[in-house]
């Protein structure tokens, strides 16, 4: 039992499906079954009645849900009190975010955990992967959030979510119109990719080479180091380009840009991982900020 | 029953959800009005039921999609 698992049920509670839940909090199913169930044993009561739409509280669950809402708000006030005793120096903290991942999902998780603590001082700070160690084992930044996976013996790696790479494109090019497209179609088109040290880019590669394909066969027209840019380009109707399914959300929403998937590949997953050094003191803000990003389930905005 | 109002924020990231929704319901709505927020951005769902919770608006959450879901914020 512990506060991640009371967070969650309130969400079920509130979202009255499992499957809503697990969705919200990028988790499966099965672990918000799992999590549910553990915390009925532990309570020893039944705290929720299936229905054919999904579920409601029971009476028992009524009671735990009035007082979990009342603890998590109540340990909230607490480190914000708690907040008021850190000096300015430890209100300070700076994170490091790959492109794919710092222009769009993190600003917002800075924000919500800004939110709930107001006092800390963030910076965010772009830069690729390289740079990020390099800048971790120099000090110069606190902890970061990669896509991909890095190994190294100083560093400590937590997962914190999981997404998919795909192929972008404007909906006006000729080959908008399929769904599907071959690596020898491929080919024939303008492709801009991210620059060498993006974990996107070492994923596609790695897959293409497991397929016994190779990136240099490809019409690569340009490298860039920006994700922004990349999605302005693929946006003109410049040519396709690779990136995260989060990345484009909106786009893909609003019908600016259109998703591929590559005929060779099935489902390419990228993980999304925060790394921090090993034997560095970590302020009790950056300790937060790792709880909050990774709960013992993770989840990510 | 109040009157229904729908708030597209499809492809906003929050915290722009969250704002938009704050905005509309305690400036436009009267109590018993209820907002439907259409989001697709997990975080900005968590967000706007935490909000509302705290304010004493009755919040329920319908998934329309596999990753987009209604917020009906209905006013205190």
């Amino acid at each position: 039992m512990n506060l991640s698992t009371l967070e969650l049920f309130c969400l079920v509670a509130k979202v009255e499906k499992f499957s809503t839940a697990a969705n919200i909090m990028h988790l499966t199913q099965p672990a918000v079954s799992a999590q549910m169930q553990n915390l009925e044993s532990y309570l020893n009561v039944k705290l929720f009645e299936r229905t054919g739409r999904g579920i409601v509280l029971t009476e028992a669950g009524q009671i735990v849900y009035k007082h979990a809402r009342k603890i998590l708000q109540q340990f909230e006030n607490m480190e914000r009190e708690l907040d008021e005793l850190l000096s300015n120096k430890e209100t300070k903290l700076v994170i490091g975010a790959t492109s794919t991942v710092g222009d769009f999902a993190i600003p917002c998780t800075i924000w919500t955990f800004k939110e709930k603590y107001p006092k800390a001082n963030i910076k965010l700070e772009i830069l690729n992967l390289q740079e990020i160690v390099d800048k971790l084992l120099e000090n110069k930044i606190d902890i970061a959030i990669i896509e991909g996976s890095v190994q190294h013996p100083e560093l400590i790696t937590k997962h914190v979510a999981i997404d998919k790479i795909i192929l972008i494109t404007s909906p006006d090019n000729a080959w908008a119109n399929q769904d599907k497209i071959s690596f020898e179609k491929l080919k024939e088109i303008p492709l801009m990719i991210p620059a060498e040290g993006s974990g996107v880019r070492k994923i596609f590669e790695e897959k293409l080479k497991e397929l016994s394909m190779d990136i240099r066969d490809l019409n690569i027209v340009s490298e860039l180091g920006s994700t922004a840019a990349l999605k302005s380009l693929v946006e003109s109707g410049k040519g396709i380009s690779i990136c995260c399914n989060l990345a484009v959300q909106k786009e893909l929403r609003r019908n600016t840009l259109r998703a591929i998937e590559l005929e060779e590949f099935n489902d390419l997953d990228i993980s999304f991982q925060l790394i921090y050094p090993k034997d560095k003191y970590l302020s009790p803000l950056a300790h937060r900020f790792i709880r909050f990003l990774c709960p013992d389930d993770p989840a990510f905005c | 029953m109040g009157k229904k109002y729908v708030l597209d924020v499809l492809g906003e990231v929050c915290p722009v959800p969250l704002f938009k929704t704050k905005e509309k319901v305690t400036r436009e709505l009267s109590s018993g009005d209820t907002l439907l927020v259409e989001t697709d951005f997990p975080r900005a769902v968590r967000n706007i039921i935490d909000w509302s919770e705290k304010h004493g608006h009755h919040v329920k959450v319908i998934e329309i999609d596999e990753a987009c879901w209604q917020v009906q914020v209905t006013k205190k």
